[in-house]
């Protein structure tokens, strides 16, 4: 294969009954890559997938797989292989027999089959179970054939569409680190289909947001979650304070040769007044602008910090205990809420509600947003 | 005495099987071991020739003839409801609900109505023979009724429903993610129907096939209406010996043997069924 690219996506689009699925989407899943699709419901990142299965075709646009234009070929002619959502295990055959399905429509040779199968089972810690029945299984382990069945043929590229979807909570984490273990061993890229940020930013070395259709940002986990480029990213991934505003001054530059140069600007922010940032896109006095301050950025104290340069004073509305954590709910005198979390350590005191406190961040913790 | 709730529960079903079902069957078979009377009716003096009789060439002939039409019904059904079946598991929710009226429907009008509508379409001067001398492919009349044609095509008409809706059933149960996992695993359409569909499909379809041959077997009105008197079929052999012959001990010792041969071919199906 001479390309880097395990997918390319060029200008992928796909009408449902007169609604724009999918829009202009332009993709790279590079070798070995695990790429999440990552967005909420009904914002087509499930087409998405199943355009690059075959099971739909895109209206425009072309879908190329290890270098190779997929338009017109069906799904069964593809290198790719897919765990679906309720894993659709084939009820009528067993562990062994399901994982060996593609190989013996591909005419695998007895012996080479067999092994292969059982190398499989192996690999998602399956080997005692090859002659159980689908419906024997916890669900847990009908996901392990599912991906055995996929993995065993050897794709260029493993689909996933919400794997996760129907597990309990404690199995998926368990599950996440498999995942991640199995395809770090098997080198396969993974395109993996959810709506579970916190999956995404775990497992994913890349990820597209996807938002009515449309790709919105793509990049790696902490570039999604420390730079979101658009309001609904910022509130997608991760909890956000999103404060509307608009700029009152452009200050210095603060480093000229970086990339996308920061520049320090002072915001007037509805309910807050002024509170200084740090952009990295040019932008006009003027200019209405969206802040996006992480509740884990900001500091509490019952009295001023120094250096920390905006400062706003609220009021302890709400402390939800979450153990390794307390997110607090906190008003501020303009009425606005404001959302802050903090780790809890026994040695300091949760705040209790009812309590005035300071709410205080540095320039360069919040980011601003233009759309 | 206390009794215990399942004895309650099955009572009264059971004590209708017994009465309703049990014992007539013990008298058929008692019967079929005496002689007839002189002016029909029983005479109650042992005769073991009954059996012996359908040994018969004549009526040997006929059993052979019953089986081989009803398997051919039954494959016929099998075949044709397959695809109806699917499409109809396949369609849209909401209309799949009056695909299954309109498989019902032909139900509510009595048999013998039907078939006669198919005798006027079948008949010498019926509308086939019309059409086929009008589009000018055949000369005359052809004898397209009373011919085990004829049976055969009602009993598949007549059947048809038996077959689809317990195949429908199986079909409609089939997750249509079961059916891209075949394909994603590289299965061509064919193979998904060789190796997914059909063997999902197999309680569905063995139901059908033990309901159809049954019902076939056992069928006089059809066979009598459309085949003539020159194609007799079990059931209106055993139906003749009954109330036209009034030879009650040679039609018990008939309809025994066609239960045998029911019975014997449904252990033949389990046989096939288990090993396909």
């Amino acid at each position: 294969m001479s390309e880097q690219a395990t997918v390319r996506m060029e200008g992928v689009g796909k009408l449902f009954h007169g609604v724009q699925a999918v829009e202009g989407v332009d993709l790279e899943i590079r070798r070995g890559e695990f790429f999440a699709l990552l967005g909420p419901s009904g914002c087509g990142k499930t087409t998405l997938l199943r355009m690059v299965a075959g099971f739909e075709m895109p209206d425009r646009g072309s879908i190329r797989i290890g270098g190779r234009d997929m338009t017109g070929v069906p799904a069964n002619e593809r290198p790719v292989n897919m765990v679906f959502q309720q894993y659709a295990l084939f009820p009528h055959l067993s562990v062994a027999e399901n994982v060996a399905f593609g190989l013996r429509v591909r005419r695998t040779p007895e012996p080479e089959l067999r092994e292969r199968v059982a190398e499989a089972l192996a690999s998602v810690q399956l080997a005692g179970l090859a002659g159980r029945m689908p419906a024997q299984l916890s669900g847990g382990q009908q996901q392990r054939v599912a991906l055995a069945r996929a993995l065993v043929n050897r794709p260029e590229l493993l689909l996933l569409d919400e794997p996760m979807a129907a597990l309990d909570e404690k199995l998926r984490e368990d599950m996440r680190q498999e995942l991640k273990t199995l395809q770090h061993r098997v080198g396969i890229s993974f395109l993996y289909v959810t709506h579970d940020q916190q999956e995404a930013l775990e497992l994913a070395d890349r990820i597209a947001v996807m938002e009515r259709g449309k790709v919105v940002q793509v990049g790696a986990p902490q570039e999604i979650y420390e730079v979101p480029q658009t309001a609904f990213v910022a509130d997608f991934v991760g909890v956000s304070n999103l404060i509307p505003g608009k700029v009152v001054e452009r200050e210095r530059l603060l480093v000229e040769s970086a990339p996308g140069a920061s520049r320090r600007v002072v915001l007037a922010l509805d309910g807050f007044g002024r509170v200084e940032a740090v952009s990295r896109s040019a932008m006009e006095t003027g200019a209405r602008v969206t802040l996006c301050l992480r509740p884990e950025r900001i500091h509490l104290a019952a009295s001023p910090v120094e250096d920390l340069v905006n400062r706003v004073l609220g009021m302890v509305e709400r402390a939800l205990f979450l153990g390794s954590e307390i997110h607090y709910h906190i008003r501020l005198k303009s009425g606005t809420l404001v959302r802050v979390h903090d780790s809890y350590s026994p040695l300091q005191p949760a705040r209790r509600e009812g309590e005035s406190v300071y709410l205080q961040w540095r320039a360069e913790d919040s980011t601003v947003l233009t759309r | 005495m206390r009794v215990p709730a399942r004895v309650r529960l099955l009572a009264p079903p059971l004590a209708w099987i017994g009465v309703f079902y049990v014992v007539p069957l013990l008298l058929i078979l008692a019967v079929s071991f005496v002689s007839r009377g002189a002016y029909g009716g029983v005479s109650w003096t042992p005769n073991w020739g009954n059996y012996g009789r359908i040994f018969d060439s004549l009526y040997g002939a006929v059993f052979f003839r019953s089986i081989v039409l009803s398997t051919a019904a039954t494959a016929a059904c099998a075949l044709l409801a397959f695809p109806v079946s699917w499409w109809m598991a396949r369609s849209p929710k909401r209309s799949q609900e009056t695909l299954l009226l309109l498989v019902l429907i032909p139900f509510w009008t009595n048999i013998l109505v039907r078939l006669y509508a198919w005798m006027f379409l079948l008949s010498g001067a019926g509308l086939l023979n019309s059409a086929l001398q009008a589009l000018g492919l055949t000369r005359g009349p052809v004898d397209i009724l009373y011919t085990r044609g004829a049976i055969l095509l009602g009993l598949l008409y007549g059947n048809l429903p038996l077959m689809i809706l317990p195949l429908y059933a199986s079909l409609e149960r089939i997750d249509k993610s079961l059916l891209e996992a075949a394909r994603d695993l590289y299965a061509s359409p064919a193979q998904t129907l060789f190796r997914v569909i059909l063997p999902l499909a197999k309680p569905g379809l063995a139901a059908g096939c033990i309901l159809v041959f049954t019902s076939a077997l056992c069928d006089f009105a059809t066979p009598d209406l459309l085949g003539g008197a020159k194609n007799m079929l079990v059931g209106n052999l055993i139906q003749q010996q009954y109330l036209v012959a009034r030879d009650w001990p040679f039609g018990s010792a008939l309809s025994l043997t066609q239960m045998l041969v029911i019975g014997g071919g449904l252990l033949l199906f389990r046989r096939l069924e288990k090993a396909a």
